[in-house]
């Protein structure tokens, strides 16, 4: 080794002329920074997390796992939320970002305001791992995990698909919930998003997902035809994974509910061993990402690309038996059957799975109402409101204009 | 402070506070004597916690009831302090950036900063007493980066002000004089904040220097631990011990993955406040099996750091605080008597009374912010000093030993220029066979119920040789009035020339010697008491075996025939129902060692009673009846000799 690595490695990284963490307003803006996303954080999972904190009644302090990104502006509206209920809340967060040398200002500046809340616990935190490394129990992203006990609220946003590719998340949440479920007795709450394109979807993952839906349907009527209806046309038995892919591959939007219902299905399949849970899927919304000017009339063609999925775990208590027969049976309602509970989030996607930019655009008030909290909310985290208006105007305009043709044609 | 620097920090300040969000970044050169920048970063080698104790002062200091720090163990990529204190204000934040080690928190000043109480340059705005030292904390980071970031809100204002600092290391002779005292550089800018009544600050350190990132990762201990091999041939190498309890080690290229896991001593639902006392337990539980527990052998760096901060940070005990204790704590209690002729005198509690109330101790003095809690990485820290549950002992002294006194000199009548001003304070000095760990050995001085130094186990420079004493002794001081002044610009060590000091260390090695007179005192009569007991048990041992063994002998003659010894030239009895022996001649053949021993007042005594016990049994057996009384004390020398003669 030369003397002058040597005395490299006494140096710290980093450049000291180089310019600093940026102060001014940021003019760069996200998906998350859409009013949509406001209503899906302050109504479907506030509406969600605000019905369990009722129902966990002796719970003082509510947990919550996430993937918050650098404006933390889920933890901020829970921690909102928990401070209206009298309760307080405890985070973890994962966010790889974090691995970069150094944060941005707006991070900085999101970690202190929702850390000095008056709800917040002060022993929350994010890390800097990946949450698909807690399926490696060898990992501190598991290590972190494991330390903050269970949660109460799993809120995994995923900027990609869930079941993408590149990177499934398939063994983390079945790590999740065996953590979760071995663990625990009260009900939780998971909310899920991820891309409907049936295109990012490997293979096989597919294959499972169809299978699991096509063999409910051989087994229920009922539940054949709900998917009938969730795949708008009618389907018989038997249901041959080819046609199910077909529907699948011309419609994102039916794509996307399949998928949904697939990966509803899925947890369900795991949450029942070794103990016996229920998943149930309580909401399904569907909108746009990647909005931005530039694209917004190709996006804004197109069908709804993200899912929003809210599920809710419970514990069963199955009755007991005494296999002597002299008590009979004993306590526990009758657990429902895996086809009965298919049935159930079949009809939830078919009631539920709404178009939120659609809905949002029939609802100026509403829409003018999340566009003032979401400023409220950059504006403290350094972002620049005039250009958010323009950005907003921008993808909004193009949106809307392109959307009320279309209404206007069916119509 | 000069004209001229006071008017630039002035201005400073008005462009803080009447910056705007989205305005170009405030530059100032960070400006101070090279003095004070030389001392804090160029100074001694100071370990990292140091620089993390000068930024939990501060928070305390600025009124935060909560600290939370975390250091993203076990990678350390950054270090992320936060706390819900006061905030800076602009003049405070242009004021650090223009005098660095300036005593702005000490002065009328302090108030104009928003740092002090109006009135009170001692007293935080709330009432604490001020524990940071010259507002030179933040500049101790400068032990960790190079690079650091302030953001920090104050109440009412609608705005975030974020402070980014560079420090420089001085270029010899590469700067002109105009530059000689820009030691960095700060860059200020505002940021909207819509929580208008939230106020803290959070300190961001990125970039760590490379070693102290190791030194909190313990890369040297794991780096040879993990290379240990059993081959003998390596034998000779230095021998690292593996710690007991650890944040374990990561791959330094795989940082995600652990290398050596975790090896911590509580549950996963267990609270901050449970798993730190859980930590203190633990090592209390594995000293019993060491002669010597040390942090070092027992702790990874990042849990001996834990532990130091623990100790330095104005917090509550782990347990009680040692004036807390009561009649229940089985602690002996002593009062310390008049300095230079008094003595320590033993106090004995009623049921319910504790030090504090007998003794009207105050300590600690927080005023009305009392609350003031420190988070580290999802430990609640909290004092680690342990009063009771002491590791079991052989020693004689089987409780713990308290030795408690206050002072308050009368220096009215002295010049204040000369003393330094008031000077008050109150202590105590523990005594325990294994003071556990052993760096609690020394005695520790709390100014303002806080301290930049650890336990100075030479009991400030206490020249008397008393060496295991002195390593059975911890001792607190808790100075309420004074000592400011006597402590070094980097808290960590004295000015042993100030007269706070000495008297002090005076009052510390008169404590020390009453507790040494009373301890030996108290060692003298156990010694005694134990003894004597020890040597009836022997004696009643060696009667009730010769009585058994008569009456094997003799049905008639019961009771042993009576054995006298006299000194030789005495006048013996002539008695035919007694053996009578001459002690000299008896016990002269023991051989030098033993006679020395046999010297001995008790084992003496014994010796005599095991010949006497011989000579009664042989007699019971009817042996010594044709013995004239010389040969039975021939045969009694003879018998010694072989009994209790030892090899020269």
């Amino acid at each position: 080794m030369s003397g002058e690595s040597d005395f490299e490695e006494l140096l710290p990284a980093g450049d000291l002329d180089a310019p600093g963490s940026r102060a001014e307003p940021i003019s760069e803006f996200k998906p998350w920074h859409h009013p949509r996303k406001q209503y899906v954080r302050s109504h479907q999972w506030g509406a969600a997390i605000e019905s369990l904190v009722d129902e966990l009644t002796d719970r003082h302090v509510l947990s919550y796992l996430c993937l918050p990104g650098e404006d933390m502006l889920d933890v901020g509206v829970l921690a909102d939320l928990c401070h209206r209920k009298g309760r307080r809340l405890r985070y973890l967060g994962y966010d790889t970002a974090l691995q970069a040398p150094s944060q941005s200002t707006q991070r900085i500046a999101s970690m202190q305001i929702v850390g000095l809340k008056p709800s917040v616990e002060r022993e929350s935190l994010v890390v800097p791992d990946d949450f698909s490394s807690i399926s490696n129990q060898q990992s501190n992203g598991y290590r972190y995990l494991k330390n903050g006990g269970t949660y109460d609220v799993v809120n995994l946003d995923l900027c990609d698909s869930f079941t993408s590719e590149v990177s499934p998340q398939h063994a983390a949440l079945m790590g999740l919930v065996a953590h979760q479920c071995g663990l625990r007795a009260e009900p939780w709450l998971l909310f899920l998003t991820t891309r409907s394109e049936f295109g990012r979807v490997a293979q096989s993952e597919r294959a499972v997902y169809l299978g699991l839906l096509s063999r409910n349907a051989d087994q229920s009527a009922v539940f054949l035809s709900l998917l009938g209806e969730v795949l708008g046309r009618e389907v018989e038995r038997p249901l041959p994974l080819g046609v199910l892919e077909e529907v699948c591959s011309v419609d994102a939007a039916i794509s996307g509910r399949v998928l949904s219902l697939g990966i509803g299905k899925w947890l369900a399949g795991i949450v029942s061993q070794p103990e016996i849970w229920r998943v149930d899927l309580l909401s399904i919304w569907s909108y746009r990402t990647g909005v931005v000017s530039a694209r917004a009339e190709e996006f804004a063609r197109g069908p709804a690309n993200l899912f929003s999925l809210a599920f809710r775990f419970t514990k069963v208590i199955g009755p007991r038996h005494d296999p002597n027969g002299l008590a009979g049976r004993v306590g526990g309602g009758i657990p429902p059957t895996e086809v009965q509970l298919a049935e159930k989030m079949a009809k939830c996607v078919r009631q539920y799975a709404r178009d939120l930019d659609v809905d949002l655009e029939r609802d100026n008030p509403l829409m003018m109402k999340l566009q003032t909290e979401c400023e409220e909310l950059l504006a403290a985290r350094n972002y620049s409101l005039p250009h958010y208006r323009e950005w907003l105007a921008g993808a909004g305009r193009s949106q809307m204009s392109l959307r009320r043709v279309e209404m206007e044609d069916e119509a | 402070m000069a004209t001229n620097q006071k008017t630039m920090q002035h201005e400073l300040a008005l462009e803080i506070r009447n910056a705007k969000p989205g305005e170009s970044p405030i530059t100032t050169p960070l400006t101070t004597s090279d003095r004070v920048i030389r001392r804090v970063t160029d100074g001694i080698y100071r370990e990292p916690w140091a620089a993390l104790r000068e930024l939990i002062s501060n928070a305390y200091d600025a009124d935060a009831t909560t600290v939370t720090i975390s250091t993203d163990a076990p990678r350390f990529r950054r270090l992320t302090i936060s706390d819900d204190g006061n905030g800076f204000t602009a003049e405070a934040l242009a004021s650090m950036c223009s005098n660095i080690g300036g005593s702005q928190k000490r002065t009328s000043n302090g108030a104009y900063l928003g740092i002090t109480k109006k009135g009170s340059p001692d007293l935080s705005p709330q009432g604490r007493r001020l524990i940071g030292k010259l507002g030179i904390g933040l500049f101790a980071v400068s032990q960790l980066t190079q690079r650091f970031r302030i953001l920090t809100k104050v109440r009412g204002e609608a705005t975030r002000t974020l402070a980014e600092i560079s420090l420089f290391r001085n270029v010899e002779g590469k700067r002109d004089r105009e530059e000689s005292d820009a030691s960095g550089e700060a860059r200020i800018s505002k940021i909207p904040a819509s929580d208008v009544d939230a106020h803290g600050t959070s300190i961001v350190i990125e970039e760590l220097l490379p070693r102290t990132k190791e030194e909190f990762r313990s890369r040297d201990t794991w780096d040879l631990v993990l290379s240990a091999t059993d081959d003998p041939e390596d034998a000779d190498e230095v021998q690292v011990q593996r710690p007991e309890f650890h944040i374990g080690f990561a791959k330094p290229e795989l940082e995600h993955v652990f290398l050596e896991r975790p090896n911590v001593p509580w549950q996963d639902e267990d609270s901050p406040e449970l798993r730190f006392r859980k930590l203190v337990q633990s090592f209390h539980d594995h000293a019993e099996g060491l002669q010597k527990p040390s942090l070092a052998n027992t702790f990874d760096n990042y849990f001996r750091f834990v532990w130091y901060l623990s100790l330095s940070a104005p917090l509550d005990y782990v347990d009680k605080h040692p004036f807390d204790l009561g009649a229940d704590s089985g602690v002996r209690f002593f009062v310390l008597g008049q300095r230079k002729k008094g003595q320590a005198t033993e106090i004995v509690l009623k049921a319910g009374e504790t030090l504090r109330t007998r003794l009207g101790l105050k300590a600690p003095e927080r005023g009305k912010a009392g609350k003031f809690r420190v988070l580290f990485d999802g430990l609640e820290l909290k004092r680690p000093i342990r009063f009771t549950g002491l590791p079991p002992t052989d020693n004689a002294i089987k409780s713990p030993l308290m030795f408690v006194g206050s002072e308050a000199p009368d220096m009215r009548k002295y010049d204040e220029r000369k003393t330094g001003g008031a000077l008050r304070f109150e202590g105590y000095l523990l005594w325990y066979p294994k003071i556990v760990p052993t760096d609690h050995v020394g005695v520790l001085v709390r100014v303002g119920d806080a301290s930049g130094s650890l336990f100075d186990p030479t009991f400030m420079k206490y020249q008397v040789s008393e060496q295991t004493r002195r390593e059975q002794v911890m001792s607190e001081i808790f100075v309420h009035d004074g000592m400011d002044a006597a402590l070094n610009i980097d808290r960590e060590s004295f000015n042993h020339s100030h007269p706070h000091y000495q008297y002090v260390a005076g009052w510390v090695h008169d404590a020390f010697k009453q507790f040494a007179t009373k301890h030996k005192a108290i060692g003298a009569e156990l010694r005694r008491e134990g003894r004597s007991v020890a040597q009836q048990v022997a004696l009643t041992h060696i009667e009730r075996v010769t009585v058994r063994a008569i009456g094997g002998w003799s049905r008639d003659r019961l009771r042993p025939i009576p054995v006298a010894f006299v000194e030789s030239g005495e006048p013996r009895p002539r008695s035919k129902s007694s053996i009578v022996l001459t002690e000299d001649v008896v016990l002269a053949g023991l051989s030098k060692g033993t006679r020395q021993s046999a010297g001995r007042v008790d084992a003496r005594a014994q010796v005599k009673a095991k010949l006497a016990a011989v000579m009664q049994i042989l007699a019971a057996a009817g042996l010594l009846q044709r013995l004239s009384e010389r040969r039975i004390e021939r045969l009694a020398a003879d018998i010694a000799s072989v009994l209790f003669s030892e090899a020269e």
